[in-house]
Parts: C-alpha cells; sequence; structure tokens
C-alpha cells in the first residue's frame, strides 16, 4: 500500500513495502513525496510535508486526521485544485501512471469529473443554487460523455435513482434547497459518478449529516464503489467510518502521514504514539462511560481550592450532603443510585411554531410534544436525537431560555414555569447553559477573565480583585493556565475555549448545567478530555447535567440516563444501560447500528 | 387559483410600499417648498422679471388661482395630490406651459442615455470582471478591479468635458451637443456610464470573486467545467443576486447624474429642466419632476423585487415544480 519516500517513515514504509509489491501493478493512484504549502502574509506555511502513498484499483483507502493534519489539503491536491494561495512545492501524483503535475490545465479538465470524481464535504453549500440538481449532474454528462441535452437529462434521472432518490423524475428539476441534507449530498455522489471514473476521492462526504442518513449514503458510496469497481480516497476525521468502510488507513497529523497500512493493521495494532490516542478517543470505537479521576473535594481541599466557590454559591441547607450523594451517584454510574431528590422535573412540553408556508397560509410544527422527562440530583440526564428532533428546544425550555406553551418545569421542587423578571434571574444562578459552539459564545473582545468573572459581575458577587482570584482559580479547575487569563478568545483553540465557555458556567456555581452539543464542534481527542473534564468537574462540584448530543457515542461517555427523541417526542427513555443495551424502540435500535465503528468490534 | 393568491400576497405589500413611496416623496416636497421662508409664487415672479418687478395684489391673487397656489395648505395639498394622480401636475410659472407637457418631451431624451448609460456601464463592469476572474497573473487581476473606480472619482463634467474635446473636437466623431440624433446620445451616455458603470462594478465584482471561492464552484471544477462556463453557468446569475438590488439605487444616481450631464452637452432632458426650474424657482416644475422621478425609484424597486422571484428559486412564488415533489422533500 505504500510507496515511502522519505526516510523518516521508515517503520511504516517497510511494512508496506511488502504489501505494495503484490498489488504495485494495479496502482491507480501513486502519491510519492507530495509537498504543499500555502502562502500567507507572514510567509510560506507548510500543509502536506512530504506524504506518500497509493490507491489500489477497486480498494478504499481512508485518509484519517483531525483539523489542521493536512488531510482536505491533500485531497484537493489530488485534483491540483488547491484553494487560493495553496501550491504543490515538490511531489508527484501519478494517476494511471500519469503524473498530474506538469499537465495543462486542459488535460486536467478533462480528468476531473471523467476519470476522477470528487465528492465535497458540505453538501448545502456544494451545489449551485440557482440550478435544477438534475442539470448540475447533466452538466458533467454533457461535457465528459458528449451527450446531447435529451440523453444527458435522461442519464441523469438515471444517475439520481442509483444513488437512492425516491422519484428522481419530479427530483431532476428540483432545485437543491428543495432537497433535504442527505439527498444533496446523494446528488454529488451522482455527479462524482456519474461519468464512471476510476477513481472518487470523497472529503469528508457524510460529516454534515445525521448518523443514520450518514449510513445510508455510506452504504450508497459502497455499493457504487462495488458495482463500478471505483477506487476511494475517503478522507474523514472519524476513525470509526474509516474502520467501517475502508480497505486501507493512513493517518494524518501535522501534514506527514504518521502511520499507514490496512485497516485491520493501523486499528488492532496502532505503533504511532498519535494512532494509539486516536483509536483511544474516537467515541465509536472505545465506549464506555467515563469515570471520574478525582474524587470530590474534601475537606482540605474544599476549604482551598474550594473556599472561593463556597462564598458564591447561594446558601444551600443540603450542600455537604449533596457533594457525597453525587460520589456515590457517579461510582454506581447511575445504575442504582441512592433516591436523590430530582434537581429537574419537567412535564408534558409543549412548544409549538408556526411555520409561514410559501404563498400564504400556515402550518403548525410541534417541536416539542408532551415531553416529560426528570434529572436526579448529581447525575446527567442526556437527550439525543438527530436534527429537528426537538433536544435544543427541549433543552432551551428547561433551562427557562425559551418558553413553553404548556407543561411545567420545576427546579429542584418548586415550579419555575411562569418564573419572571428578577426571580428568574435568580434561578439563573442555580442554572446555567454551555452552548455547541465556542467560537460564538464566546465575546472575542474580552478577555478571557472578563469572560469568567462575567455572571460574578451581574450577579454582584465580590469586588474586582476577588473576581479575578475566582476567574484564575475556575480556568485551573478546567485544566487551562491561569496565565492565558488576559489573553483573547480568538488566541484560544477550539477545546481551550469550549473549557473557559465551561470555567463561565461554574463561576456563579450553580447546581443544573445544561449543555446543549458541548463537544460536537471539537475533534476527537479534544472532545474526550472535555468529556472527561465534564465528569470530574460533576464529582468536584456536585453537578447535574442536561445533556444534549446528537452522538450516541458521546452519549454513551457520559450518560446516567437517556432519553430518545425524534419529531418532538420522547421515543424512549431509561438508565444509560437500559437503553443502550436493550434498546425498545426500532429507532433507538436504528442509531445505535448507524453509530460507526461496528466494524472494528 | 393557489398561484394567483400566492402572487397577490407577495406583491400587493410591495406595492402598498410603491405608493407610500411616492406619497411620501411628495408630501416631502411640498412641505419643503411652502415652508421655506418666502411665498413661492412672488419669488417666482420676482425670478422672472427681476427684483423689482411690481405686482398689483388683484393680478397676484388671479396668477395664484392660475398656479393653483390659492387656498388653504391643506386644499392645496390634496388638491394637487388628486389632480397628480389624475396626471395633471399643474403649469410651469417660467413657461405657462403644463407641467405633464414638459415632462413629456424632456423624457425620451432622459430616458434614452439613462438607458444606454446602464447598458454601457453594466456590460462593461460584467467584462471587466470576466477578464479579471479570468486573469492568469494576479497582478493583472489586481490592475482590473483598480480601474473602475475611477468611473466614481472623475467627476462627470470633467470626464464629459473630456470626451467632447477627444472625440467631438479633435477626432469629429460624434457631435458635441444637441438631442437631434441618436449619435448624439453616445458621448452623453458614456459620461453617465462612467460612476454608473463603476457602482455596479463594485457590488458585481466583489460578489464574483466571493462565489469564486464558494463551494459549489469548488464542484464544478472538480467536474471539469472550463472557466468560461464557470463563469456564465455558476457564477454570473448568482453574482447578479446582490447586484439586481443596487440597481434600484443606479436609478436614483442616473435621475441626479443627467441634470450635470444634460447642462454639459447642453441637451434637452429631465435633469437640464430641472435645473432650469430650480434657476426660475418653478416650484410647480420642481414638484412634477421629483413626482414623477420618485415614482420610477419607487417602480423600478418595485420591479427589481419581482425580478429576484424569478432570478432565485429560493424566493419564488408557487413555482415550476410539481407540489407532489416538494411534499416528498418533507420526509
Amino acid at each position: 500500500m505504500i510507496e515511502h519516500g522519505s526516510g523518516a517513515k521508515a517503520e511504516s514504509g517497510a511494512k508496506a513495502a511488502a504489501a505494495a509489491s503484490d498489488a504495485a501493478d494495479d496502482n491507480i493512484l501513486v502519491v510519492r513525496n507530495l509537498h504543499v504549502s500555502y502562502a500567507t502574509r507572514s510567509g510560506s506555511v507548510a500543509a502536506v510535508r512530504g506524504i506518500s502513498f497509493v490507491v489500489p484499483r477497486g480498494k478504499i483507502v481512508a485518509i484519517v486526521g483531525e483539523s489542521g493534519s493536512g488531510k482536505s489539503t491533500t485531497s484537493q491536491a489530488l485534483i491540483r485544485r488547491l484553494a487560493s494561495g495553496g501550491r504543490i512545492d515538490s511531489g508527484s501524483i501519478e494517476f494511471e501512471g500519469r503524473d498530474l503535475g506538469p499537465m495543462s490545465e486542459r488535460e486536467l479538465r478533462s480528468i476531473r469529473g471523467g476519470r476522477i470524481g470528487f465528492v465535497p464535504q458540505d453538501p448545502s453549500k456544494s451545489l449551485n443554487p440557482l440550478m435544477r440538481v438534475g442539470d448540475q449532474i447533466a452538466e458533467a454528462l454533457r461535457l465528459h460523455l458528449k451527450l446531447d441535452k435529451a440523453a444527458a437529462a435522461a442519464e441523469a434521472v438515471r444517475i439520481l435513482d442509483e444513488v437512492g432518490l425516491p422519484d428522481p423524475d419530479a427530483r431532476a428539476t428540483q432545485f437543491p434547497h428543495e432537497l433535504s441534507g442527505g439527498m444533496r449530498q446523494r446528488v454529488l455522489i451522482g455527479i462524482a459518478w456519474a461519468c464512471n471514473p476510476q477513481l472518487v476521492i470523497a472529503d469528508e462526504p457524510t460529516s454534515a449529516l445525521d448518523v443514520t442518513v450518514q449510513r445510508h449514503v455510506l452504504d450508497n458510496i459502497d455499493e457504487l464503489v462495488r458495482r463500478h469497481n471505483t477506487s476511494v480516497v475517503l478522507v474523514t476525521h472519524d476513525l470509526a467510518v474509516a474502520a467501517d468502510r475502508a480497505d486501507y488507513v493512513a493517518v494524518m497529523s501535522n501534514g506527514e502521514i504518521v502511520e499507514q497500512g490496512t485497516t485491520e493493521q493501523v486499528l488492532s495494532a496502532p505503533t504511532h504514539e498519535y494512532t494509539k490516542k486516536l483509536v483511544q478517543s474516537a467515541p465509536g470505537l472505545a465506549s464506555r462511560r467515563l469515570t471520574p479521576s478525582v474524587t470530590a473535594l474534601g475537606e482540605q481541599q474544599q476549604s482551598s481550592a474550594g473556599k472561593l466557590f463556597t462564598r458564591t454559591r447561594p446558601a444551600q441547607p443540603a450542600g455537604v450532603a449533596t457533594a457525597s450523594g453525587v460520589a456515590t451517584v457517579a461510582a454506581n454510574s447511575g445504575a442504582d443510585a441512592a433516591p436523590a431528590a430530582n434537581i429537574l422535573e419537567v412535564e408534558n412540553l409543549v412548544k409549538t411554531f408556526a411555520l409561514r408556508r410559501q404563498g400564504g397560509g400556515s402550518q403548525v410544527l410541534r417541536a416539542v410534544d408532551d415531553v416529560s422527562f426528570v434529572v436526579p440530583r448529581g447525575s446527567t440526564f442526556s437527550i439525543v436525537g438527530e436534527s429537528g428532533s426537538g433536544k435544543t428546544t427541549t433543552a432551551r425550555i428547561a433551562a427557562r431560555i425559551a418558553s413553553a406553551d404548556s407543561g411545567t418545569v420545576s427546579f429542584d421542587g418548586t415550579d419555575v414555569t411562569s418564573l419572571s423578571g428578577e426571580a428568574l434571574r435568580q434561578l439563573r444562578r442555580r442554572v446555567q447553559v454551555v452552548y455547541q459552539n465556542p467560537f460564538g459564545s464566546l465575546d472575542p473582545k474580552m478577555s478571557i477573565e472578563k469572560i469568567i468573572a462575567e455572571p460574578l459581575r451581574a450577579f454582584g458577587v465580590g469586588d474586582r480583585a476577588h473576581r479575578a482570584e475566582v476567574a484564575r482559580e475556575l480556568l485551573e479547575h478546567v485544566s487551562l493556565s491561569p496565565s492565558l487569563a488576559q489573553r483573547r478568545p480568538t488566541e484560544l483553540s477550539g477545546g481551550q475555549r469550549q473549557r473557559v465557555a465551561i470555567a463561565r458556567s461554574l463561576a456563579i456555581g450553580p447546581e443544573l448545567i445544561v449543555l446543549d452539543e458541548p463537544v460536537s464542534a471539537l475533534d476527537v481527542s479534544v472532545q474526550e478530555q472535555i468529556l472527561q473534564l465534564l465528569v470530574d468537574l460533576q464529582v468536584q462540584f456536585g453537578l447535574s447535567y442536561l445533556f444534549i448530543s446528537h452522538d450516541l457515542g458521546v452519549i454513551r461517555q457520559i450518560s446516567d440516563h437517556i432519553a430518545v427523541m425524534r419529531s418532538g417526542t420522547v421515543l424512549e427513555s431509561g438508565t444509560a444501560r437500559e437503553v443502550l443495551s436493550n434498546p425498545q424502540h426500532e429507532y433507538t435500535r436504528e442509531l445505535l447500528a448507524a453509530i460507526p465503528g461496528q466494524r472494528a468490534k | 387559483m393557489t398561484q394567483v393568491k400566492a402572487w397577490a400576497g407577495y406583491l400587493l405589500p410591495k406595492l402598498g410600499q410603491f405608493l407610500f413611496v411616492v406619497v411620501a416623496t411628495y408630501t416631502l416636497v411640498f412641505v419643503l417648498v411652502h415652508f421655506l421662508p418666502g411665498d413661492p409664487l412672488i419669488a417666482a415672479l420676482a425670478a422672472k422679471g427681476g427684483a423689482s418687478t411690481v405686482i398689483d395684489p388683484a393680478e397676484l391673487d388671479a396668477l395664484r388661482v392660475q398656479y393653483g397656489l390659492d387656498g388653504t395648505l391643506w386644499q392645496q395639498y390634496f388638491g394637487h395630490l388628486i389632480a397628480a394622480a389624475q396626471g395633471d401636475l399643474g403649469i410651469s410659472i417660467a413657461t405657462g406651459v403644463p407641467v405633464t407637457e414638459m415632462i413629456g418631451r424632456a423624457f425620451p431624451f432622459s430616458v434614452q442615455i439613462a438607458s444606454l448609460a446602464l447598458l454601457f456601464g453594466v456590460t462593461s463592469a460584467v467584462l471587466i470582471t470576466f477578464l479579471a476572474y479570468a486573469a492568469p497573473w494576479p497582478w493583472l487581476r489586481q490592475l482590473l478591479l483598480q480601474i473602475p473606480p475611477f468611473g466614481i472619482a472623475v467627476p462627470a463634467f470633467l470626464s464629459g468635458l473630456l470626451l467632447i474635446s477627444v472625440f467631438a473636437f479633435t477626432l469629429g466623431w460624434l457631435p458635441s451637443a444637441g438631442a437631434r440624433s441618436f449619435d448624439a446620445a453616445i458621448l452623453p451616455a458614456i459620461t453617465l456610464a462612467l460612476p454608473v458603470g463603476a457602482l455596479f462594478f463594485q457590488v458585481f465584482s466583489s460578489a464574483v470573486l466571493e462565489a469564486q471561492n464558494s463551494p459549489y464552484v469548488f464542484t464544478a471544477v472538480a467536474k471539469g467545467v472550463p472557466p468560461r462556463r464557470i463563469f456564465t453557468k455558476h457564477l454570473l446569475r448568482n453574482a447578479l443576486l446582490p447586484s439586481i438590488t443596487i440597481l434600484g439605487l443606479l436609478i436614483g444616481y442616473l435621475a441626479g447624474g443627467t441634470a450635470v450631464v444634460e447642462t454639459v452637452f447642453s441637451r434637452d432632458g429631465i435633469g437640464r429642466m430641472t435645473v432650469n426650474a430650480v434657476l426660475a424657482r418653478d416650484i410647480n416644475v420642481i414638484q412634477g419632476v421629483v413626482l414623477v422621478v420618485g415614482a420610477i425609484y419607487a417602480l423600478v424597486n418595485l420591479l427589481v423585487d419581482v425580478a429576484y422571484g424569478f432570478i432565485d428559486p429560493r424566493t419564488r412564488i408557487g413555482g415550476g415544480v410539481p407540489s407532489r415533489a416538494r411534499l416528498g422533500a418533507k420526509k
């Protein structure tokens, strides 16, 4: 599988040389020592640094890496179309024995779309919004296969049928905005395969899709590969997807391939440190409930580390008792938790939105339809569902950010459904929210210290010096260096920002934190760290979590209780163990089956 | 039937907006003219006959009735409004000719150079943008992108005089003045096209260059589509969407621009007529012109809104897509 270029990668190269020799004659793509860099204002930045790999005919090769690893740059370099400022510095890309490097644009155009297909990343933006989808497929057919208009249109309909769009005749005449994300991605797959190419490059083809849709789309790709004997370069951040679909895996980090081989080799016996870490943290692959790495703050620590919070926290009669109760709950993974009071009880929530339909009239969408659940104190209650399931709306109502049409929300035994004004503001002391997007939820103009201390300032807790002290202490609790206190959010990585957001939510000493997809914008290795942090903080501060996610792999790592939502209703709920190991509802089973990484087990 | 209802639901509010703009324009001008210090009729007569003109009060009252400037302000306001709705804009104080007739006579000349200017301006903006898009070297692209801003920077009376001295006097290709023949319209149209085209270019070229980096263009490139086809099939319409919006604004710019250009080229037209009316304090003509230009401005913006519906399927009303398919898309 490997044509190794630089001596630095001798260990993986040697192993692969053997594999390469039996298939040497039948490699459709051979990449040798490829270097790609981008020109920026501060000089040239190397994005890909001397990678070599081959793609055997009819096989799927996955390139796995996290953001910034250079995997997308690699995929774009393979058709010699880099983002502006990008440049192939050296190395060769041989496609069917010919180097693409010195080819003219005209020659390249006959290869792009004709013999190398490309499935791009974001289905919502990758289709021309003003062109019917049938025409977008027909365009490729007319260019490369020289079909006339009518024949191309008919062939486009056939392709739409092949990629699994129901009612392809009508679909072909529709515009992209009239199709769902999964359907748009199928159209893009149809474009990539339209001219029966020898090679298809798929750059994160399913990352923007719901997990059940992802599975069907990947199945569709598998089928096309088998039927047309296409070779595929599958670029993905998700090791589990690679494990399920690829014959070979190349792991990229910092512009280099750190390890490559057959999927089995790489996943079962990773040799490189980075691969090991990746395999360990992939939620689909290593799914177990994370256990706290710390214990509840003891008397001693409480008086030193936690002293600031005891002051900020509102007087709480059962404060100490709760903290010890938490430890028990967490230790037992919520299975046989000691009977604790429910921190949150939600009953018969209903929330409707009026959708303005084209051509007047309106339609009522029941975003949340008769939803009830309880969150036991000190545990994590998770709601899992795909986009449009109503999980976020439910969480917002539970946190009293949005209001419900009917139903009740009780916090710590008192009805808070109709709180308003100052009473509602005081509730914010006890219920905090962490949002999905750590880039949007932090004010870029404020220093980290100011951001974390803002809730304290809002409630007039302590003086300026005291608040700064609390902020620094919180930074330590979320495993960030207090030296970051004067930095701005833009100087931090996504994972660091999310830690800051968590620190801010802790500042005022809440009892319940609503976590709305807190890790879905982060790389997998960072995801795991944040989840571990959440589990640790839960024990340290005796927190209860309402956790929202679309990812059952993540849910499995953190939940004590799970509710599965779809179309505004709770289909199933129970303890994590019940729901995950003995799902009652068909949809839950489908969700579980859709988690990538099944083959690896 | 539902189609008709859909269109009505879409158009009626826009029509309401249109009427509001016209009435508001009329009201604003009326207020400005009548609340300026001094009697408008006396000012106009003074401008006509010199500062020492003496008028008999009885004669003045008769003139007031003749020009529709009698009665209380309310009577005048509504009287003029109703008359205007019937196509009567009063009589010019300076010339004694009905304003509607004056505008009707001058209008075609202005429309001629304005639409030519729009055509020249938009075409060259699209052309330069395409050249910049297809430029093989970055420096050439930058150079091309820097040219159009000159169109705004150079004032019309300067570029107009330059064009006259080169093409009319030195080369003798085109007439320097008048409005008799079609070729007399070319130099004024070019003069007017410079700022208009430059404004359009600013919006259009940035829309194209932004769209150039969009994922759907990447898809087209990965399909093997050649650059010219990418420009015409994928970029042009997408970039026109934001550009059309400023077409409405350009109409306003054109109305102002004709005043300068028609004076420089001594052509008949709305612009020159307005300049003369202002100098003569001819409030009936001023009111009439502002009302007509305001109505055209509002009408063009109404058309832009409707055009949006045709160009962008996402805002299309009803649409030609079978509803069965649309329902299916929801599942």
